[in-house]
């Protein structure tokens, strides 16, 4: 075994190197099982989001941890006797330091396993997916780094233990804040990805660099007073500027559509409908219900002849044809509600948020199942609103569909 | 105690005005002396600059004034510097085990801290736990070990690149007096191997190591010469004193 791994392995298995590392694993575990993947649909990129999500906790203990052990390695006279090495005061701590993160890493992957294991996907994960996995890396460097020059500015015991819980906090408000800031934390607690979504790929570009950017300026600690230090923090600086600037250009959904799969599975009889191959289950309930909300509602209104999930023939969330199925196969108003929104989407995403509005668009919804499975399906308290429309004749209907339409998008 | 000069090396430090400061009044402002000996001693009081005279000889710094040359290596200059640290043994000021390790393990990453090459990490460290009677320890955690065990821990990693110069800091200060005069003695028995910079606020622990001694005060040279001259026919304590004394006047 080479001599800077067994060095590695035997901060990671004695002290506080080892006490660090079953904390960590402890959380990464009870924070694995607690957490309660969402019922969305296959897809990749909900057990990476969840794993960066767990990494909320783990990355500020991370931190704290690096400095702790940086800050022991300085009180113990260790980093004196690595200045007089050519390795220097720095790269005597990497072993602490790379043990820390072997930890991190080690973490990172058990969340990443007990997710994957409890969450639906199909083959392997596509590139976006995956940069999750490079946003999460990024993360624990810029932790491990603050952690670093923590240990290395401040000899006080309460500086690991202050630096993590300053660093949840930071990162727990981020997370549920808003405006244009709030991508530069990159965690996404309450996202959830449908399989047409993935992550926004120039958006987790951007948060990669402001995270690299962090790192540097964290690393510039380390590097004595002299030219490289100074170099290096204002190489920080600039590249976080750069990314912070570019962030506030760049929309900050933290989804988009995906592309078109290779090989859409289709059915077309008697409506033409494509999904993602992930999706195939879903087809035979897919096609039913389309057909029979379409039969339904052709005589009041312009019914798209194809329909297709988000990015297969068009890269946009919703829209006349533009079809998202449910979770699962197994609940059959599931696939009509879906067909419905297919047929009649709303007008003006995104959904307004006016009260006239959502009401008009809304009873539209209703008389379009009672269209669809007759007044029985419809509960009273809504059907109270629509039963006069369902007894007009075939124009005035239609004229009424046209009305709702035109003012469930006036908000 | 007699000098043992090797006459074909170059001296163990030869310091011109050598200064590292802190600010204006701290640090090492003037050190101005050459020892040719085998043992140095470094005396002085707190602040004296004894530590920073220690990390100048360490190559842990760059002087800022004056020129130093350990061994004929000046560590001002790069490569020097390089080749100045893979010929340096250092026990730093109050400086700690990681109680979790074994001894094994603390050896071998100061192996890799000094740049030992993997090949030769093995028998290094067997010897220097040899010459420290530490061999049966190798695999002992060193929470487990006594005080002067653990004072030995610190020689043994000093040894493990086997270097031509030993630079202590103040090693002695926290042992009882039985594990001090052990401690010393071992220090004797290096002086066969290596050149030995001993550092320390105790006089007593020159008087038994050294051949040569260097006493500072408040940042500057004020004595440099042998034990004997220091004590001046009289016990080196009380030459120590007078010196220190004379300084301050």
């Amino acid at each position: 075994m080479p001599p800077p791994v067994r060095l590695v392995l035997a901060e990671m298995t004695a002290g506080a190197g080892l006490v660090l590392g079953m904390l960590l694993l402890a959380v990464a575990v009870a924070g694995g099982l607690a957490m309660v993947p969402p019922e969305a649909g296959p897809s990749w990129s909900n057990p990476f989001n969840l794993a960066l999500t767990g990494l909320m906790v783990v990355g500020p203990l991370c931190a704290g941890g690096v400095a702790w052990l940086v800050r022991d390695y300085r009180v113990r006279g260790i980093g004196a006797l690595a200045a007089s090495t050519n390795r220097g005061t720095a790269g005597g701590a990497l072993p602490r330091l790379a043990a820390a993160c072997a930890w991190a890493g080690l973490a990172y992957l058990v969340l990443l396993g007990l997710f994957t294991a409890r969450t639906a996907h199909r083959g392997a994960p596509a590139g976006a997916p995956l940069l999750l996995a490079l946003l999460a890396a990024g993360f624990l460097a810029a932790c491990a780094a603050l952690g670093w020059a923590t240990g290395t500015l401040s000899e006080a015991r309460a500086a690991g233990p202050l630096l993590a819980g300053a660093l949840f906090t930071l990162v727990r408000v981020g997370a549920s804040g808003d405006g244009w800031a709030r991508p530069l934390v990159p965690v996404n607690p309450d996202l959830v990805y449908r399989p047409f979504l993935q992550p926004h790929v120039r958006l987790v570009w951007i948060q990669v660099v402001v995270l690299a950017a962090i790192t540097a300026l964290g690393l510039s600690v380390l590097l004595g007073r002299g030219r490289r230090r100074r170099l290096t923090g204002l190489a920080g600086a600039v590249v976080l500027a750069a990314a912070v600037f570019a962030l506030s250009r760049t929309d900050p959904a933290p989804t988009e559509i995906r592309g078109a799969p290779a090989h859409p599975v289709c059915a077309g009889d008697p409506v033409p409908v494509c999904l993602r191959p992930e999706n195939a289950e879903l087809l035979p309930g897919s096609e039913r219900a389309l057909a029979a909300a379409s039969a339904a509602l052709a005589p009041y209104l312009a019914v798209p002849v194809r329909f297709s999930e988000p990015g297969i023939e068009r890269r946009v969330a919703s829209g006349p044809g533009i079809y998202v199925p449910p979770a699962g196969p197994g609940d059959p108003l599931a696939f009509q509600a879906a067909a419905l929104a297919a047929i009649l989407p709303p007008p003006c995403p995104p959904p307004s948020r006016h009260g006239p509005a959502a009401m008009s668009y809304g009873d539209l919804m209703t008389w379009a199942e009672a269209r669809v499975n007759g007044r029985a399906g419809v509960p009273p308290y809504a059907l109270g609103r629509v039963a006069p429309v369902l007894g007009m004749d075939l124009d005035r209907q239609r004229s009424w569909v046209r009305r709702h339409l035109a003012t469930s998008c006036a908000g | 105690m007699p000098a043992d000069p090797a006459p074909l090396l170059p001296p163990l430090v030869t310091a011109r005005h050598a200064a590292c400061r802190h600010d204006r009044h701290r640090g090492l402002l003037d050190a101005d002396f050459t020892a040719a000996g085998r043992a140095l001693g470094v005396l002085g009081p707190p602040r004296s600059g004894k530590s920073t005279l220690l990390a100048l000889l360490t190559g842990s710094r760059r002087p800022t004034g004056g020129s130093l040359r350990v061994t004929g290596l000046d560590p001002a200059l790069p490569a020097e510097r390089r080749r100045l640290r893979e010929v340096i043994g250092y026990v730093p000021e109050a400086m700690t085990v990681p109680p979790a390790c074994t001894v094994g393990q603390f050896l071998r990453y100061v192996g890799w801290l000094r740049g030992v090459p993997a090949a030769q990490l093995p028998a290094a460290i067997a010897d220097s736990l040899l010459v420290t009677d530490l061999t049966e320890l190798r695999d002992r955690p060193v929470r487990t070990l006594s005080t002067g065990m653990r004072q030995r821990v610190l020689l043994a990693q000093a040894l493990v690149n086997r270097p031509s110069v030993v630079v202590l800091d103040s090693p002695t200060v926290m042992l009882d007096p039985e594990q001090r005069s052990r401690f010393l003695a071992r220090l004797v028995s290096l002086r066969g191997r290596c050149a030995v910079v001993l550092a320390t606020p105790l006089v007593q622990s020159v008087a038994a190591v050294c051949d040569e001694v260097v006493v500072l005060a408040a940042g500057r040279t004020v004595f440099s010469g042998t034990t004997t001259d220091l004590a001046g026919g009289t016990d080196l304590a009380d030459g120590y004193r007078r010196v220190l004394a004379a300084a301050h006047r």
